[in-house]
């Protein structure tokens, strides 16, 4: 998550039936963009369900009550809309970019999708050979192998460290009656955000959303428990080989604050510093300097066993000599760190702020991203005051998560 | 019916749409401006027309690109990227087949040292030693790379198959062999043949009056030396099937096949990019439905019909299971060639292309890229208001006509393991 601003204006409704309803209104744009997003991802999943929310996110695009396979996406096309959802570890999203005129149709369509799905037995079976190819077109590439064994190090207990497809073994088992017990524990008003950025009226949105979601009924949410990490003690370090790599790819992550608490602000203060954008301090002193191809840095953003990690690549005759140079360059920031560099870094968080809410979907994304995993709209809304307020010892003292704190890296090497 | 009264109504919009104005100065560098209204943030972009055409060391112009923002005789690399991200935006420089471009974002009241800053870029880079060497380590990382992915591998396979001696035969990254061969005095050469103000187009995006940026984009550009470089790569016909075959250990195969098509220039290139739409656009096109939802072959499945100065092709992907590969080649051909397409396709495909682009116009960012791109590719920046009604005109009959006339041949690339 990098830089939100409040951009128009923030209109939110509670539904009878306890779905939530946030609009931004845009006079900016012809775009709008609709998105429902559900607290559901693979961590909500048990053992035998290991890939079942992006299973599911698939499933959904399989026909619903009032329109049959393969007609929801004839008639957003049609209407030169885009349409997708995505699954993460947290959550499900569903979303629409269309043209103003017919957001009412995409709200319909939306509905239909995720409140009205058939979910039919021979779905279930044409489905399971598309997923079974997008998992193994992951496996053929060496960063998802890299990133998943990086998460699979990190967490030991946390449902964190399973990857959001699953595994063949769990994906070819999955039934219908499984697909649907979970459709209905997790797709239900309570457990639900609909969020509309663009030049709408917020009070006909909200008659429309009360004819469509508002008419579904409102259940208790199951509680799962989400195992926390425990503390690590030793640091960790796995080293793989693939044969179809050439240069080395360096990963190492410690924990950090996670995503809303007072904290995290300065720790994306930090990750501006650190590791953002061309000016930033990995940047001039390790690809400027030639010692890696590329570097970036960044936090998973996550409610819980948060982690903030630095990426890159290089040869692996200068692992060695990177790595040392890397701790010794986070240490040095502790003496070294002034007052006007960490004014500049928050000038520029704010600042680009502007440009990422330039696409609707974007910001509709960061509301959706605020409301269901951070838990509180108020991470999007004074996202940029909270930036402001960051001081040089709070940058100092996130910093300190990094200094001498066990963590956690992945070495990927090619064999010879 | 419905479809097409559902296209008028979204040719009647534009995202960000306003006044955009022609400027050409005496030396022949065109400025394209529009004037957009918001938060008070600007994005341009310097095309320069070149690319990959005439380099006498395949790679040259991408290393070049690659050193243009990192050092002037005024701004260090640092310095040039700050002028930039203070105000929340960046810059970027790089070299593709056609072009190089330059691309920037800031805020308004930074437009005068940003442009300060490209002004210093074109008229007085360094071109260091020390940073060549880096960067040509990096460039030639970045080409062995390319076989870390089966994508790219096909990808690099495929150009040297359907491009064969013309200069998009290589990636614009280079050949290794001649990567190691570049010198300083080669780039300078480069710099010095392409930046030509005939070759030159800058599109500029943003929240500010035309008439107070206008001199600065004047002051910016009227140094760039007049004259032209001529771009004119050669045509490559495709004159029999060809399948080439790789190996890479993974865990999927990776198939790509190019087939001819229209040059841009002419109406065929609408009706053409009609039929791409029909064919590998999207959850309702033709390959996603026959070989992902029918057959279950793959996750991913499409094609794409770039625009390129010559040797156009259609160029179709699909990623799928090793044992699945076979078939899957055998049927991405058939489906391309022969599968059924009514009329009705058409129409869908039509208001997918205008969704898309208008949706696709949404950033400053991508309006300036889009202004700039049909202005240094020929078609003239106007093609930017122009395409969504080029595409409503197409009809059935023209999009039957282009598929028999082009989908002939194959070049096909299979990567597996």
């Amino acid at each position: 998550m990098t830089a939100l601003a409040l951009a128009g204006e923030l209109k939110t409704y509670r539904l009878p039936n306890g779905a939530k309803l946030v609009i931004n209104k845009r006079e900016d744009t012809q775009a709008v963009a609709l998105q429902v997003w559900f607290r559901v991802g693979s961590i909500y999943e048990d053992y035998t369900q290991k890939g079942m929310a992006h299973f599911l996110e698939h499933m959904l695009f399989n026909g619903s009550e009032k329109y049959p396979y393969g007609q929801i996406d004839y008639i957003v096309e049609s209407l030169g809309g885009n349409i997708n959802a995505g699954t993460s570890k947290e959550f499900t999203f569903y979303h629409i970019t269309i043209a103003k005129p017919y957001w009412k149709t995409a709200l319909e369509v939306l509905y239909q999708l995720t409140q009205k799905p058939l979910l039919l037995e021979e779905m279930v079976e044409k489905e399971k050979p598309i997923v079974i190819e997008e998992l193994r077109r992951g496996k053929d590439s060496p960063t998802t192998v890299l990133w998943e064994e990086f998460e699979k190090t990190a967490y030991k207990v946390s449902p964190y460290r399973d990857p959001i497809i699953g595994y063949e073994e769990t994906i070819s088992k999955f039934t219908r009656q499984a697909l649907l017990d979970f459709y209905r524990n997790f797709y239900q008003p309570k457990n639900m955000y609909i969020v509309i950025v663009g030049d709408v009226e917020p009070e006909e949105v909200y008659k429309e959303v009360l004819q469509t979601f508002g008419r579904e009924e409102g259940r208790p949410v199951p509680q799962v428990q989400i195992m926390p990490e425990p503390q690590q003690l030793e640091s960790r370090s796995k080293t793989i080989k693939d044969k179809r790599i050439e240069k080395a790819y360096w990963l190492i992550g410690w924990w950090v604050p996670p995503i809303g608490s007072k904290e995290y602000y300065a720790l994306v203060v930090l990750d501006q510093l650190l590791g953002s954008g061309r000016t930033s301090l990995f940047y001039r002193e390790l690809r400027e300097k030639g010692l890696v191809y590329s570097v970036s840095t960044g936090d998973f953003a996550r409610p819980r066993d948060n982690i903030f990690y630095i990426y890159a690549t290089l040869d692996p005759q200068k692992l060695q000599e990177v790595k040392e140079r890397t701790f010794e360059l986070i240490k040095s920031l502790k003496e070294n760190l002034s007052e006007e560099e960490v004014q500049k870094a928050k000038q520029r968080i704010i600042n680009s702020t502007a440009f990422a809410l330039e696409k609707v979907d974007s910001d509709a994304y960061y509301i959706g991203y605020s409301l269901t995993v951070v838990g509180t709209l108020d991470y999007y809304k004074f996202f940029d005051n909270n930036i402001r307020s960051v001081r040089k010892e709070d940058v100092l003292r996130v910093l300190n998560y990094l200094i001498d704190k066990p963590y956690n890296e992945v070495i990927m090497l090619p064999e010879r | 019916m419905k479809a097409i009264i559902v296209l008028f109504l979204l040719l009647s919009l534009s995202f960000g749409g306003a006044k955009v104005q022609e400027f050409v100065l005496e030396n022949g560098v065109k400025l394209i401006v529009k004037e957009t209204t918001g938060k008070g943030i600007v994005s341009g972009v310097v095309f320069i027309k070149s690319g990959t055409y005439g380099e006498e060391k395949k790679g040259t112009t991408a290393l070049m690109s690659n050193l243009l923002i990192r050092g002037t005789k005024t701004y260090d690399a640092y310095s040039i990227s700050a002028v930039f991200e203070d105000y929340g935006g960046g810059i970027s420089a790089s070299a593709s087949d056609d072009y190089v471009e330059i691309d920037f974002s800031t805020k308004v009241e930074g437009l005068k040292e940003g442009l300060k800053v490209i002004k210093s870029i074109l008229e007085e880079p360094l071109f260091r030693e020390e940073d060549l060497e880096r960067e040509r380590n990096n460039i030639l990382q970045a080409l062995r790379s390319r076989k870390e992915k089966g994508y790219e591998l096909a990808m690099d396979t495929l150009r040297r198959l359907t491009y064969r001696s013309s200069n998009y035969e290589y990636s614009p990254l280079g050949k290794e062999e001649d990567l190691k061969e570049i010198r300083r005095e080669d780039l300078i050469k480069r710099w010095q043949e392409i930046l030509k103000g005939q070759n030159v187009v800058v599109s500029l995006v943003g929240d500010f009056k035309t008439e107070e940026v206008l001199k600065l984009l004047k002051e910016t550009f009227s140094q760039v030396p007049a004259g032209n470089y001529r771009v004119e790569p050669v045509d490559v016909p495709m004159k029999e099937n060809l399948l080439e075959v790789v190996k890479r250990p993974g865990s999927q195969a990776t198939v790509l096949c190019a087939f001819d098509a229209p040059a841009f220039r002419g109406k065929e290139y609408f009706a053409f990019k009609v039929l791409d739409a029909v064919l590998g656009d999207g959850m309702t096109s033709k390959l996603f439905k026959e070989l992902r939802e029918k057959k279950g072959y793959a996750y991913a499945v499409y094609s794409m019909y770039p625009t390129r100065l010559s040797s156009p092709r259609l160029i179709a992907y699909i990623g799928t299971s090793p044992e699945k590969r076979q078939s899957a080649l055998k049927d991405l051909v058939e489906v391309v060639k022969n599968t059924d397409i009514t009329p009705e396709d058409i129409e869908l495909a039509k208001n997918k292309i205008v969704g898309d682009f208008l949706l696709a116009h949404q950033t400053r960012a991508r309006q300036a890229w889009y202004l700039g791109f049909f202005e240094i590719m020929g078609f003239g920046w106007k093609m930017d208001e122009e395409y969504p009604e080029r595409i409503k005109k197409v009809s059935f009959d023209d999009v039957i006509k282009v598929r028999e006339k082009y989908l002939k041949k194959e070049h096909c690339v299979v990567v597996e393991p």
